[in-house]
């Protein structure tokens, strides 16, 4: 399972055209995609089956788009999340870029519209970006189908864990990180490594409740199962 | 035995102990968590973004700080969206009357057309009054402002203005639990209250 996230008129839906052979709606303008849209390609035998989420600038979930792709890249645990990436317009773009990485290490970064940017007369050096963020970065001109065999080996490293990666950690104040360390190993306990721990730690601090409300959905109350069971038995 | 080690329980617990760390949730929070990473990704866009033209970076980052500074942010934006308002209602004015005019003039040609043809007069009533002029209407009136309304965002939207108007109303949408983007959509809602005018 791989997930197509980012901004939104970034090309994620021509990117998944290119893909899958599938012809999802795409246009210039920012929306379109609203529900989320599967499909599948094959690369050396293995079938993977690809998401389009819709496009959002964060993942603090202040909208249901948001809530639907955080939910998903962070509960639905896809083996890896390719994040579109405008190259016209790095630096808003690396806000959700920095975001994803909290919540999950296998990504990879795919800076799109790289002929835009060229017209533009801006360079991303994807090297330095591929260091600095520790992940795979590939630069495409999806409507062209530029880059996109190097975009299917990144993903294929990823998903089946043949690249290990190093994913670039944001630092907050120091009163923040002294409560996440407070924090993060009670959680690790509870969760194990099914979630991310920093980042539901710092969910939490920031008392987020659509995250609470989802943990409590996803782990229902099993001590009041147990007594209504009993309570059956002894009737 | 494992009862106590209930999931509900067990995050409940650490929610009690977050609300220990800042009790009344005043820490500031995510104001500073965004800005924290605001901070990174400014700071490693700038380590691999070459923008070849120097001049225009410099303006693009003046502007975009007064356009998003606390204090020039909120009337900046709302001069730069009145402006569009304005521009939209009384822009569209001239189009709207000179398409109306035409579209009626046509409605007018087709009744002589009709009166030619000796067509019935449930056709005539039913087509051209009925149909037609509404469809006259309806474009003469909603068009030109759609036209001028449109092309006003999406220049917007390349400029990158869009997704800062976002982030201006962040705070103040937060607040009531709603999200900057809707701003979006509200001014759209405005834009078809003029377009009903
Ligand atoms: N020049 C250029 N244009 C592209 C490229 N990739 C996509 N586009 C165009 O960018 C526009 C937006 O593409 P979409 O695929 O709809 O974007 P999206 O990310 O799915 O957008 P949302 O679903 O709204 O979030 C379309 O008009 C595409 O034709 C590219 O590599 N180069
Ligand atoms: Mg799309």
């Amino acid at each position: 399972m791989i997930a197509l996230a980012g901004n939104p008129n970034t090309g994620k839906s021509t990117v998944f055209n290119a893909l899958t052979g599938l012809n999802q709606h795409t246009g210039n303008w920012p929306g379109k995609t609203v529900l989320r849209a599967e499909g599948k390609y094959i690369n050396q035998g293995y079938v993977y089956n690809l998401v389009d989420l819709p496009g959002t600038y964060s993942l603090l979930a202040n909208s249901v788009e948001e809530q639907v792709a955080r939910d998903y890249l962070c509960f639905g645990r896809p083996d890896a999340t390719v994040i579109v990436v405008d190259a016209t317009c790095l630096e808003r773009n690396l806000n959700l870029v920095l975001q994803v990485l909290e919540i999950t290490s296998k990504v990879v970064v795919c800076v799109n519209l790289i002929d835009e940017a060229r017209r533009k007369n801006i360079t991303v050096n994807t090297e330095a970006l591929e260091k600095i963020l520790g992940v795979p970065v590939v630069a495409t001109a999806a409507r062209d189908r530029i880059g996109l065999n190097e975009l299917i080996n990144a993903i294929s490293n990823v998903a089946n864990d043949r690249l290990v990666t190093n994913p670039y950690v944001v630092r907050y104040t120091e009163q923040i990180e002294a409560a996440i360390s407070k924090i993060e190993p009670i959680i690790k306990e509870l969760v194990g490594e099914k979630l991310n721990s920093r980042w539901l730690a710092l969910r939490l601090l920031d008392k987020d409740q659509t995250i609470i409300t989802k943990l409590e959905e996803l782990y229902p109350q099993r001590d009041s199962l147990v007594t209504k069971v009993g309570g059956e038995l002894w009737a | 035995m494992g009862m106590s080690q209930v999931f509900p329980t067990r995050l409940s617990a650490i929610l009690t102990e977050i609300e220990q760390l800042h009790p009344h949730g005043n820490l500031q929070l995510n104001d500073s968590i965004v800005n924290s990473i605001y901070n990174s990704a400014e700071s490693i866009a700038q380590q691999v973004v070459n923008q070849n033209e120097q001049p225009r970076t410099d303006w693009d980052k003046r502007i975009d700080d007064i356009l998003t500074s606390r204090v020039f942010g909120f009337p900046s934006m709302l001069l730069l969206l009145g402006m569009i308002f304005w521009m939209t209602v009384a822009g569209a004015n001239v189009p709207s009357a000179m398409l109306a005019d035409t579209l009626f003039w046509g409605q007018d040609r087709l009744t002589e057309l009709c009166n030619v043809l000796h067509a019935p007069a449930w056709f005539h009533g039913l087509f051209i009054e009925g149909v037609y002029s509404t469809l006259a209407w309806v474009i003469s009136v909603m068009l030109p402002p759609m036209a001028i309304f449109f092309p006003c965002f999406t220049l917007l939207e390349d400029l990158g203005y869009l997704p800062r108007v976002a982030f201006n109303l962040d705070r103040l949408f937060k607040k009531a639990g709603a999200h900057g983007k809707q701003s979006l959509t509200m001014s759209m809602g405005f834009g078809c209250n003029a377009a009903g005018l």
